[in-house]
C-alpha cells in the first residue's frame, strides 16, 4: 500500500564469483544493477574497467537463433495455442539446464537449415519455371534450340511484338526475295516467335525488310535437342524439387514437436542476455568488481544472506534526499489495489518518498466505471468473463492486473444496475411486452402496464436525468476534495504546512463556504445561521488565499499574483467538476443506445427481436467498455492526480528471471 | 417562406433531420473506415499477422454511422411510425425534429473523419512497428469516440422532448 523504502548497495566482491553471484541475485531476484556514476575516461579511474561483453553477444546471437526458429515453426507447424494456453512449468534448474540448452539450439539450427535448404530449392524452381517459360513458344517446332542451318541456308530464331500482323511480316520478307521462309512457333503475352529459314545471300535483305516490324533475333545459347524435349526435362526436375520442397516443409512440420524445447531455451536466452545488461553495468578491476544497485529494504537480509556465502564487502544505506530522484519506484498493494498498478505505470510512476496513488485512486476507479456502465447483464459479462480468463489462462503481469480490474469493475457494474434496474438495457421490459408476460410477472410496472424490473428503481439515466447530472458532480467534488485531502497530508508530511494552509485549506474554505453561503438559505427549513457561517468560512479563505502570496513572495507585490491564482484556482475547479460530467454522459449514452437495440428488433417481432437484442448489446458492451476504461482513467489521471499526484519515478527493474513462454516453479 | 413551409410540411422536415442523420453520419463512416481499411493494407502486406488489430481499429469509426442509423429509427420510433399511425407534425414540430437531428449529423459525420485519421495513423505507426501497444491507439480513438456519443445523447433527448 505504499512506494517501497529502498537501500542502496555498493559491492565489492572477486571477479572468480561473478558469474555465481549474478546468477543468485538473478535467482533472488530483488536488485537492481545500476551504472555508477564515475567516468571511467578520466584519468583517476585508468585502472579500471567493463567487464568482457562477449558472453552478452553470444546470447544475443542464440536469442536470434531460437526466435528466428520460432518464427520458421510458427509457418511451417502453426501452435495450436488457442486463448487460454497455459505456459509449462519448470523449476530454475530447468530453466538453466546445459543439456536442454544444447538440444535447443541444435534443434534452432536444424530449424534454420531446413528453411535456408527450402528457400534455396524454392528459388532453384522459380527459375526452371522461367526457363521452361522461355522454350514455352517453341515447343511446338520440332527444330533442335541449337539448329544453325547450314553456310548456305541458315536458321534464325526471331520474335515480333505480339501485336505484329504476322501474314504481313511473311508477305514483306517474301517480297523482299522469295529466298525466304517464316515458320511460326507461338507466342506469349508479349512477342510472338518465328524461324527464319533463309539464303544467306539475302539474310541482311531480310532482317531490313523485317525492321519496320520490330524482328529481333532470339538468343537460345545453351540449349540442345527440341523445345519439347527441354520442357519435359524442366517438368521432371521441377516436380522433384516440389517433392524435395514438400519433404522440407514436412520435416520442418516434424520439427514442430521440437517447440517446446525452443521456447524453454529462448527464455534461457532471454536469462542470459539481462545477465549480460546487468554484467555490463559492472566496473571491473584486476582481481575484484563493483557493483552499484537497488533493493527493497525489505529484501535486505535475503540478500546479505546471498552475499555472506562469498568474499565480498558491501554496504547497503538509505539513499540521500538529493538520491530521490534516482530511487527505483517498487509498489506494494494488496490484492484489490495491485491492478490499478497498470493505470499508474501507463501514466506515471510516482516520484521516491511521495504518495503511492493505487489504493486512492482504486474506489474511485472501480466506483466510476460501475457507474458509467450500470448494467446487470453486462456487468456479469464482465465478471464472469475475467474470472474464466484468470482460473483457465492463469496470465502474469499486465494482462493479469488488467483482468483483475474489469472483474471488479463488473461487479461494481452489478451493483449499479442493480440501482437502475438495468439488465441489458431494457431487454425484460421489451421481452416481457412481446410475449405479452408483463402483468403476470411480479415486479414494478410502469403507468402503462409495461414490466419495468423485479423492484423498484432508485433513479434511472434517461428519466431522472437531472438528478445524474447533480450526482455525477458530487462524485466528482468528492473526488477533488480527496485528492486535496491528500496533498495537504503531503504538504504537511514535508514540512510546508503553510503551502497546504494558504493554497488547498484556503480553497476547501472558499468552496465550501460558497455552496453553504448561496446554498444554504436554499434548503427548506435550514436554520438561517448555516448561510451566515458559509459567509464567514469563504470570507476566511478568500483572505487566506493571497497571505500565501504575500508570504511566498516575501514582498507585498506578491498580493498581486493572488488575484492569477484565483482565477486559475477558480477557472481549474470549475472545469475539473464540470468533467465529472461525463459520468453521465456515458451512462445515459450505454442505457439510450441499449434501449434503441432493443426497440429496434422488437417492430418486427420475437424472432428479429432476440438476435438484434444480442447482437446490439454485443456491440454496446464492446463500445461502453472502451468508454468507460478510457473516461475512468481520464478522470484519475488528470481530475485526480492533477490535484496531488507527483510524477518523474522509474519502476523498479531488478534482474530477475523473467520468463516469456514458461513458469518458474519452486524446486522441490 | 411560410407558405412554401407550410406546403412541404412538418412531416417532411422531419424526414429531412433522419435523413441526413442516417446519410452523413454513414458518409462519415465510410470516409473514416476507408481510411484506416488503406493504411491497414499496408501493414497487412507485410505482417498478415495483425489483420485482428487492424480489423478492430478499422471498426472502431464505423460506428458513428450505426449511431446515425440509431437516431434516425429512434426519431420515426417516437413520432409512431413503426405502431402504424404516424403523429401529425405541424411545420415547428417538423423543425424542432429537424434541429435535433443536427447534433449526430456532424457530430457523426466529423467525428468518423477524425477517429478515421487517428486510427489510420495507430495502424501505420502503432500496429507496424510496436503491435503489442496497440490497445494504446484504440485508447485515443476512444477519445474520438466520446463526442460522437455525446452528439447522440444530444439528439436523443432532443428527440424525447422535441413532441
Amino acid at each position: 500500500m505504499a512506494i517501497v523504502k529502498m537501500k542502496r548497495l555498493r559491492l565489492l566482491a572477486l571477479r572468480p564469483d561473478r558469474e555465481e553471484l549474478l546468477r543468485r541475485l538473478q535467482s533472488l531476484g530483488c536488485v537492481e544493477i545500476r551504472e555508477p556514476d564515475i567516468d571511467l575516461s578520466e584519468p583517476e579511474w585508468a585502472g579500471l574497467g567493463k567487464p568482457d561483453l562477449s558472453a552478452l553477444e553470444t546470447a544475443r546471437e542464440q536469442s536470434l537463433l531460437l526466435s528466428g526458429a520460432l518464427d520458421t515453426l510458427r509457418r511451417y507447424a502453426p501452435a495450436k495455442d488457442g486463448l487460454f494456453a497455459r505456459r509449462p512449468e519448470v523449476t530454475e534448474g530447468e530453466l538453466f539446464d546445459e543439456a536442454v540448452y544444447a538440444q535447443g539450439l541444435d534443434a534452432a539450427r536444424q530449424v534454420m537449415e531446413k528453411e535456408q535448404n527450402l528457400a534455396a530449392k524454392g528459388a532453384e524452381r522459380a527459375k526452371l519455371q522461367t526457363q521452361k517459360a522461355s522454350l514455352e513458344p517453341w515447343s511446338c517446332l520440332d527444330a533442335a534450340l541449337d539448329e544453325e542451318g547450314t553456310a548456305t541456308v541458315p536458321v534464325h530464331f526471331c520474335s515480333v511484338p505480339v501485336k505484329t500482323d504476322f501474314a504481313a511480316l511473311e508477305a514483306a520478307v517474301d517480297g523482299e526475295a522469295g529466298l525466304a521462309q517464316l515458320v511460326r512457333a507461338g507466342c506469349d503475352r508479349e512477342l510472338q516467335y518465328f524461324l527464319l529459314i533463309c539464303h544467306h545471300s539475302a539474310l541482311s535483305a531480310c532482317y531490313e525488310a523485317m525492321r519496320p516490324f520490330g524482328a529481333s533475333r532470339v538468343t537460345l545459347r545453351g540449349w540442345t535437342g527440341t523445345a519439347a524435349e527441354n520442357i519435359a526435362l524442366l517438368d521432371n526436375r521441377i516436380a522433384a524439387l516440389e517433392r524435395e520442397e514438400a519433404e522440407c516443409k514436412a520435416a520442418l512440420a516434424a520439427l514442430g514437436e521440437k517447440r517446446d524445447v525452443l521456447r524453454r531455451c529462448a527464455d534461457r536466452a532471454a536469462q542470459e542476455i539481462s545477465r549480460g545488461e546487468n554484467r555490463a553495468r559492472l566496473i571491473d578491476t584486476d582481481a575484484a568488481f563493483v557493483m552499484d544497485g537497488w533493493l527493497p529494504a525489505e529484501n535486505v537480509g535475503d540478500v546479505e544472506k546471498l552475499l555472506g556465502g562469498f568474499s565480498c564487502a558491501w554496504e547497503m544505506a538509505d539513499p540521500a534526499p538529493e538520491e530521490y530522484p534516482q530511487v527505483p519506484i517498487k509498489l506494494k498493494n494488496n490484492p484489490v489495489t495491485a491492478p490499478f498498478t497498470a493505470i499508474t505505470e501507463m501514466y506515471a510512476m510516482p516520484a521516491y518518498d511521495t504518495v503511492d496513488p493505487n489504493p486512492l485512486m482504486a474506489p474511485f476507479f472501480i466506483l466510476f466505471f460501475g457507474f458509467m456502465m450500470n448494467d446487470i447483464g453486462y456487468g456479469v459479462l464482465m465478471a464472469l468473463g475475467t474470472a474464466f480468463f484468470l482460473a483457465k489462462a492463469k496470465p502474469r503481469g499486465g494482462m493479469k492486473n488488467m483482468m483483475s480490474m474489469f472483474f471488479m469493475c463488473g461487479i461494481s457494474s452489478i451493483f449499479w444496475g442493480c440501482l437502475t434496474g438495468s439488465f441489458f438495457g431494457d431487454f425484460l421490459s421489451k421481452l416481457f411486452d412481446l410475449t405479452g408476460a408483463a402483468a403476470g410477472v411480479p415486479g414494478y410496472h410502469d403507468a402503462a402496464g409495461s414490466f419495468i424490473w423485479f423492484w423498484k428503481p432508485l433513479f434511472t439515466p434517461i428519466n431522472d436525468t437531472i438528478t445524474v447530472m447533480i450526482g455525477s458532480m458530487i462524485l466528482g467534488v468528492i473526488q477533488v476534495f480527496v485528492g486535496m485531502a491528500v496533498s495537504v497530508e503531503e504538504k504537511f508530511r514535508h514540512g510546508s504546512p503553510l503551502d497546504a494552509v494558504t493554497q488547498e485549506i484556503a480553497w476547501y474554505c472558499i468552496l465550501i463556504g460558497a455552496a453553504l453561503a448561496i446554498g444554504g438559505p436554499m434548503i427548506p427549513g435550514a436554520p438561517a445561521v448555516l448561510g451566515t457561517v458559509g459567509l464567514v468560512v469563504l470570507v476566511l479563505g478568500v483572505v487566506l488565499l493571497p497571505t500565501g502570496s504575500v508570504i511566498r513572495s516575501k514582498s507585498p507585490l506578491g498580493a498581486v499574483t493572488w488575484i492569477w491564482d484565483a482565477y486559475q484556482g477558480i477557472s481549474g475547479y470549475f472545469s475539473d467538476i464540470l468533467s465529472y460530467l461525463r459520468l453521465m454522459a456515458l451512462m445515459m449514452a450505454g442505457s439510450i443506445i441499449a434501449s434503441v437495440f432493443n426497440t429496434l428488433g422488437s417492430v418486427f417481432g420475437l424472432v428479429p427481436f432476440i438476435i438484434v437484442a444480442i447482437i446490439g448489446n454485443t456491440l454496446n458492451l464492446v463500445l461502453n467498455l472502451l468508454g468507460c476504461y478510457v473516461h475512468t482513467m481520464r478522470l484519475q489521471c488528470l481530475e485526480f492526480f492533477g490535484r496531488f499526484y507527483q510524477d518523474g519515478g522509474k519502476a523498479f527493474r531488478p534482474l530477475a528471471v523473467e520468463t516469456k513462454y514458461v513458469d518458474i516453479k519452486e524446486e522441490i | 417562406m411560410v407558405a412554401f413551409f407550410e406546403m412541404v410540411g412538418g412531416q417532411a422536415l422531419a424526414f429531412i433531420g433522419f435523413a441526413l442523420a442516417v446519410g452523413l453520419c454513414c458518409i462519415g463512416s465510410a470516409k473514416g473506415t476507408g481510411m484506416v481499411g488503406e493504411a491497414a493494407t499496408g501493414v497487412l502486406s507485410e505482417t498478415p499477422e495483425h489483420f485482428t488489430k487492424c480489423m478492430i481499429l478499422q471498426a472502431l469509426p464505423g460506428t458513428q454511422g450505426l449511431y446515425g442509423l440509431a437516431a434516425g429509427f429512434f426519431g420515426l420510433f417516437t413520432l409512431g411510425f413503426f405502431s402504424g399511425n404516424p403523429a401529425q407534425l405541424s411545420v415547428g414540430d417538423g423543425m424542432a425534429i429537424l434541429f435535433a437531428c443536427v447534433p449526430i449529423m456532424l457530430g457523426g459525420l466529423l467525428s468518423a473523419i477524425a477517429q478515421g485519421r487517428v486510427a489510420a495513423a495507430s495502424v501505420s505507426a502503432i500496429v507496424a512497428k510496436k503491435p503489442d501497444d496497440y490497445m494504446k491507439g484504440v485508447i485515443m480513438c476512444g477519445i474520438v469516440e466520446f463526442y460522437a456519443i455525446l452528439s447522440l445523447v444530444g439528439t436523443i433527448l432532443m428527440l424525447m422532448y422535441a413532441l
